[in-house]
Parts: C-alpha cells; sequence; structure tokens
C-alpha cells in the first residue's frame, strides 16, 4: 500500500509544474524559437517576482513574451532585446544583476563566504594535527616517566593506586 | 581571543536575522521608474472618447501634468479616486491612460465615480504603446511629467492622502518652478 503510494506521489511529481503559456508563435526558424525560450526563461516577470516570463501566466508577461517575439522577428541581438527591454521596465526585468557598486556584496559575498569556509576548515585541521602531534611528544618521554611513576607507588602502597593514577597536569 | 570565536556565529546569525528581518517589510513592488530623468516616450492612440481622435506626445505637453493608468478592473482605482478627485480639483492637469480595459466599463466607471480627467488615452488589451515603453505592468502607476516632456516622479501603487500633500503636491510645485 505504502509503496503504492509512493509511487503514485513520484509519477505526480512528474507532471509539469507550469504550463502558463499556450501561445501559438510563428517562429521563423528554429534557432529563434531556441533564443525566444532562452530569453524568455531569463527576462523577469514585472508583475511577479519568482517568475519568468515564460512561467508567468499574468498579463504583463503575455506583453512581454509578444513584445519578444516581435523583437526577434524584427531581427533584434540578444543583447539589444535586453537592453530595450531594460530601458522600459530598468534591471528589474533580468534576472542576472549588473556587476556594478551597489551589487558588488551580491556577486562576491557567496563565494568570499565559501573562502573563508574553506580558511576556516584548513586552519581547524591544522590545530588539530598540531594537538595531536603534541601529544605524541608527550606520549614518548612524559608519559614514560609518568608510568614510571605510577608503577613505583603501586609498588610502595598498592591500595591507594586507584587515587593516584588521576591525570597529572602539567 | 577563542571566547570571541565562539560568540561569533551567534553575532553573524544575529546580523543576517536583522537583514533578513528588514526584508519582510520590504515591498518588492516599490522599485523606481526606469523611466525617471528621461523623456516621456512617442506615442499615438485613441482617445478614450472617441476612437478617431489619436493623441500623440506633443499634445500633452506644454505644463506639468500628471498621467495616470487605470482601468476599470482595478479595485485599488476606485480606492484612489477621490486623491485624483482632489488633484485635479487643486488645479493640477491629470492625463488618464485607461488600460487593459473596455470603453463601455470604462464609460460606467467614469460616469459612476466622476470624471477627473482632462482626457483619457485608450490603450486596451492587445496593444503595447504608451504603457508598455513606460514599463507599466499593472494599474493604478502615476506618472509626473514636467513641462519638457521628462519623467520626474513614478508611483506605482495607489494615491493616498498622505501622498498626495507631502510627495505628489510638492513633486508638482518643485517641477512648475523648475523652468
Amino acid at each position: 500500500m505504502a509503496r503504492r503510494l509512493l509511487i503514485l506521489l513520484l509519477l505526480l511529481s512528474l507532471v509539469p509544474v507550469s504550463q502558463a503559456a499556450i501561445e501559438l508563435y510563428d517562429f521563423s526558424s528554429e534557432e529563434q524559437r531556441a533564443r525566444f525560450h532562452e530569453l524568455g526563461g531569463i527576462l523577469r516577470c514585472p508583475k511577479c517576482q519568482n517568475q519568468s516570463i515564460i512561467d508567468s501566466d499574468s498579463a504583463s508577461a503575455g506583453d512581454m513574451r509578444e513584445e519578444l517575439f516581435q523583437l526577434l522577428q524584427q531581427g533584434y541581438s540578444d543583447e539589444e532585446v535586453l537592453e530595450y527591454l531594460k530601458a522600459r521596465f530598468g534591471e528589474y526585468i533580468v534576472y542576472r544583476p549588473p556587476v556594478r557598486d551597489d551589487t558588488l556584496v551580491l556577486w562576491f559575498l557567496p563565494p568570499a563566504m565559501i573562502l573563508v569556509g574553506l580558511l576556516v576548515l584548513v586552519f581547524l585541521a591544522r590545530s588539530r594535527k598540531k594537538q595531536i602531534a603534541g601529544q605524541d611528544r608527550e606520549s614518548l618521554s612524559e608519559r614514560q616517566l609518568r608510568l614510571k611513576q605510577i608503577l613505583e607507588l603501586d609498588k610502595e602502597s598498592p591500595a591507594s593506586s586507584s587515587k593516584t593514577d588521576s591525570k597529572d597536569d602539567s | 581571543m577563542k571566547r570571541f570565536l565562539l560568540f561569533l556565529p551567534l553575532i553573524i546569525f544575529i546580523i543576517l536575522g536583522v537583514f533578513l528581518y528588514k526584508g519582510l517589510s520590504l515591498d518588492p513592488a516599490a522599485r523606481d521608474s526606469a523611466l525617471l530623468g528621461k523623456p516621456l516616450p512617442e506615442f499615438t492612440l485613441p482617445r478614450l472618447d472617441n476612437p478617431e481622435l489619436q493623441v500623440t506626445r506633443d499634445d500633452l505637453l506644454g505644463e506639468v501634468f500628471l498621467l495616470n493608468i487605470w482601468g476599470s478592473w482595478c479595485p485599488t482605482c476606485y480606492e484612489e479616486h477621490d486623491d485624483i478627485q482632489r488633484l485635479a480639483a487643486a488645479g493640477i492637469p491629470v492625463i488618464g491612460l485607461n488600460y487593459k480595459d473596455e470603453r463601455d466599463k470604462a464609460f460606467t466607471y467614469l460616469q459612476e465615480q466622476g470624471n477627473p480627467y482632462q482626457l483619457n488615452l485608450f490603450e486596451p488589451e492587445g496593444v503595447r504603446a504608451l504603457a508598455f515603453d513606460l514599463g507599466v505592468y499593472g494599474a493604478p502607476e502615476t506618472f509626473l511629467v514636467d513641462q519638457e516632456g521628462i519623467v520626474r516622479y513614478h508611483l506605482a501603487g495607489e494615491i493616498t492622502p498622505e501622498l498626495v500633500n507631502q510627495v505628489i503636491l510638492p513633486e508638482v510645485e518643485k517641477w512648475q518652478d523648475a523652468y
């Protein structure tokens, strides 16, 4: 039963989430169709923040798709299309923000954080290594010495051995 | 030093928390128009009340005016209608742009709500003219255009009495005095 349910759920996940745009465009070439979908995917719907104009069902996204199609028909290059739409709807319209003074944090904070994380990791690994190495060095000389002391104490008074073998901090 | 390092995650968490909490109250729709400081785009659109009469950019220029994008389908437009009437009564020319609407419904709207507009342009669904070139993606939106035809102020959303008094009227006066 559970297994069947699971299979059902998995099948359901195959249903395409968005079937928003069902319009007929008479593309003049396969290449143009590909460009339409690529540009439509990186253009953000002005009305809804988290959908591209391809995914969105809103009227303004429909307008944008129509305009995009027209621009491609008129032979605009990808760059020109983006400039054209940015001049109207602002930088907001493109998912990829430009590298500018006020977007530096946006672009470089994530890699910087990864770098810091890596450095911390390296630092931690090193200090642990040192610690282990330090312990080894102690074991050679000091531990033997401690062991000897314990053994000698043991010989003198066997009854008190359990009390004296507590760690002898140096 | 070690002590301080222990508190570092907490500090980072708090900073991030404040940052994200602030983000919750930000209005993602409130963004500057790309047209600010740019000329009003060229256009040719019919009048709402007479499809035969075409209006162009040059017909509108001459004095500071407000361009209000509205539609009878837009609930917020009803909300802000009183304020538009107040602006019009104060002697500021308000040009309407009837957006993605139908003529009949728009007429009914104006009859019932009153008509504060000096003139209404008609840009129905399927037409991409002035509203599209202004980056309009909903209604209401309001633009302030100066004597030279430069877009000086933009509001996406409802005009409120506070906005009228504190922002719009001062902006209008500022640009009326600018030349």
